[in-house]
């Protein structure tokens, strides 16, 4: 069975979307003079007789009044909320720039830059919470400066195509303003809630006693109480029928856009099957999420009360609709899994060498550790493991491309805080760890672990996956003491660093920084690969 | 009465103003985005001859489609009007689709870095070229729907040349038969 494309292109959706907001939108301005108007006359009423004769004769005049200290209220409440600017509602949800050098990062940023050649609408900035689980979001501020979002989660377990689906639909909130309307209805919100608060322990009201002026107003207290906390509840309802609405129109201006409604069904699906992240939303921003960050057992289900609690239509719903356009009547959506890429990661055997340090042979070193040991220089006599030959290490073809290496930034100013040799930057799972080649840590800047435990680029040999599932069920058995390293700093800020537990199901005790700005894990040797493999099987054994 | 005239003018000046900026407003933002298509074309461009010193020693068997997409390139490059330009994009635009299509059939390539990199370069520089036209054709949809509605076009008439724009359409190369032998 065929059915219709979505006949509207993109400016047609705009306009559409615009016409549709301003009708809610005027809705919400409507039930915000109301009810401020309601409260206006019961705090005149109870200042007595006189002011209650003047309300009756001069309604309208009071009426207008009354509205204009209700828009004036909003305004600087206003002023203040556009102060906010995009940096500081990242902040606030963890958002932090993505990373050229990334390899999952540069997909995103090149998808981000396709959305603007859509829309129209640049710059969009690329930003990435570094958090392990899905979800998506669009902001926009008072400036008119846009940035499009997604956790770490989603980027490794989206593929090209649905990523780009997810940018799409949040390119479509940007396309249709929605993060204005969601900056305005939560302005409108907070001022009730300011009125909300002024109704219950304010000072006021102590002086107000003292003074005697109206016993009558303090006795409606509860009454003007009720009237904010009605006229909020009112208010939001209205926003979430707008935010639910508007999520479908986001849903066809994307598959307008990127003309890929299965990708999308494909995303949408995945993300709804997987945890969606635990972050700080500023109030009213849940809807710009592709899917609600604080799931409720409301939110998929159907019926008028469901629907007045969530900001976000039932998955199922826009599933249906996305199949539709996608005409296909059976969702035929893909296995929640990646094709793993199964790269060879299998090492070859480096060659060691010995040195002649100090008159003395030590060794044999890899490679990677004579590019970390600066008391190796290209001077100094090596002799191959395999051959006995002794050569300066200069003549060496690969400890020559060693020592150049050396003076490049890969070599980093941080020492490893077991060993204390410099930490040689490497690429690991798309992104970059300093790896010491002695002990075989890692340090992990902040959001770096992460990002490799959602990735699976890598993959672990039986062995080893056995192993680490041994290891876990011992610890299981005896309560792991606290082993014997010495509390250690951070190589990056030399803060003392906390031991902690990288998380409970794991049971893997890294290394943090406690220097706020820092937040830089050292990972012990095989401790990184503990945690991947244990997530990995874990997420292998729910499926 | 007076008051109902006077509101009916005040009423009618605001509607044609607002046609007016409207068709103001869909004629800048084509230009605009017609200079994105631009921006992308050229990026292409930069793009072609690190594409093809680098698949050139793995892709033996296309040596013919390399050399085409180099002249296709110094074509659109050094054309001087935008028929002969539009046309040589075109030709680029198929061949490297071409390219793209046969990418998979060389394992050498997938392992090398460079060549992957180039390759998501290339896919998201013709997504862009795709999306900016797309948006582009859409501008352009709306602005000529408004220059022949009725009463817009009356305003377009009345205030200034406005003339309508042509949509933006890239010549595909003609798509050979395959040649079926008994």
């Amino acid at each position: 069975m065929l059915h219709p494309l979505p006949a509207e292109t993109v400016l047609d959706a705009r306009e559409h979307a615009e016409r549709t907001t301003r009708i809610l939108f005027i809705l919400i301005l409507l039930v915000y003079i109301i009810f401020f108007n309601l409260i206006f006359t019961v705090v005149f009423v109870c200042f007595g007789k006189h002011f209650y004769f003047i309300i009756v004769k001069k309604f309208w005049l009071f009426n207008t009044i009354a509205t204009a200290v209700a828009f004036f209220t909003a305004i600087i409440h206003f002023r203040f909320a556009r102060k906010r600017s995009l940096s500081e509602i990242l902040n606030q949800l963890g958002a932090v720039p993505s990373d050229k050098m990334d390899e999952y990062h540069k997909f995103f940023i090149n998808i981000v830059q396709e959305a603007e050649a859509a829309t129209g609408i640049r710059p969009i900035l690329p930003v990435v919470i570094p958090s392990a689980g899905c979800n998506a979001f669009s902001v926009e501020d008072g400036f008119q400066f846009a940035a499009i979002g997604i956790t770490e989660g989603a980027l490794a377990r989206l593929d090209r195509s649905e990523l780009t689906a997810v940018v799409s639909h949040e390119a479509a909130h940007l396309v249709s303003g929605d993060s204005r309307l969601a900056t305005t209805a939560s302005n409108i919100l907070g001022v009730f809630d300011r009125l909300r608060s002024l109704f219950t322990k304010s000072k006021l009201w102590q002086v107000l006693s003292k003074t005697r002026v109206s016993v009558a107003l303090i006795l409606a207290r509860p009454f003007l109480w009720f009237l904010a906390t009605l006229g909020r509840f009112i208010t939001n309802f209205i926003y979430m029928a707008i935010s639910r609405k508007r999520e479908f129109l986001a849903d066809a201006n994307a598959v307008n856009m990127c003309k890929d409604p299965l990708s999308l069904a494909e995303a949408l699906y995945k993300i709804s099957q997987r945890y969606r992240g635990n972050f700080d939303i500023p109030e009213g921003f849940a809807s710009l999420f592709i899917l609600n960050p604080q799931m409720l057992s409301l939110d998929e289900e159907q019926g008028f009360f469901a629907n007045l609690f969530s900001t976000h239509p039932p998955v199922a719903d826009r599933l249906e609709k996305l199949m539709t356009w996608a005409k296909t009547d059976v969702i035929e959506i893909k296995q929640d899994l990646k094709i793993s890429k199964c790269l060879n990661v299998e090492k070859q055997e480096s060659p060691k060498f010995f040195a002649h340090i100090k008159e003395k042979w030590e060794g044999p070193f890899t490679p990677l550790q004579i590019l970390a040991l600066d008391t190796i220089k290209p001077s100094t006599f090596v002799c191959s493991a395999a051959d006995d030959k002794i050569v300066r290490a200069g003549d060496n073809e690969l400890l020559l491309q060693l020592f150049i290496k050396r003076m490049s930034p890969a070599v980093s100013q941080n020492r490893c805080p077991r060993c204390n040799v410099p930490l040689v930057e490497m690429q690991y799972e798309g992104t970059f760890t300093l790896h010491c080649s002695f002990c075989d840590g890692d340090l992990l800047k902040y959001g770096i672990l992460e990002k490799i435990i959602s990735r699976k680029d890598k993959v672990f040999s039986d062995d080893k996956i056995r192993n680490v599932k041994t290891w876990r069920n011992l610890q299981r058995v005896n309560i792991p003491a606290i082993d014997n390293f010495p509390n250690i700093r951070c190589p990056i800020c030399n803060t003392q660093m906390a031991m902690v537990f990288q998380s409970m199901f794991t049971g893997v005790v890294i290394d943090r920084c406690l220097n706020k700005n820092c937040r830089a894990v050292w990972c012990d040797g095989g401790e990184l690969e503990k945690i991947q493999i244990l997530v990995e099987e874990a997420e292998k054994a729910r499926i | 009465m007076m008051w109902f005239f006077l509101i009916v003018l005040v009423a009618v000046i605001l509607y044609v103003v607002g046609i007016y900026n409207r068709l103001i407003r869909y004629r800048v933002e084509a230009e605009n985005s017609w200079s994105q298509i631009d921006v992308q074309l050229k990026r292409r461009c930069d793009l072609i001859p690190n594409l093809v010193e680098t698949v050139k020693g793995y892709m033996q068997f296309e040596k013919d489609t390399l050399t085409k997409v180099m002249e296709a390139r110094a074509k659109a490059v050094g054309s001087g009007d935008m028929q002969s330009r539009l046309k040589a994009e075109g030709e680029i635009s198929g061949l490297l689709g071409r390219l793209m299509a046969v990418w998979e059939n060389y394992p050498d390539l997938k392992a090398n870095k460079n060549a992957m990199h180039l390759q998501e370069e290339l896919t998201t520089t013709e997504n862009r070229i795709g999306y900016a036209r797309g948006h582009y054709n859409d501008i352009v949809a709306n602005y000529n729907a408004l220059l022949e509605q009725f009463p817009s076009n009356q305003v377009a008439k009345m205030f200034g040349p406005f003339q309508k724009k042509i949509f933006f359409e890239m010549p595909e190369i003609q798509k050979e038969a395959p040649k079926v032998k008994f």
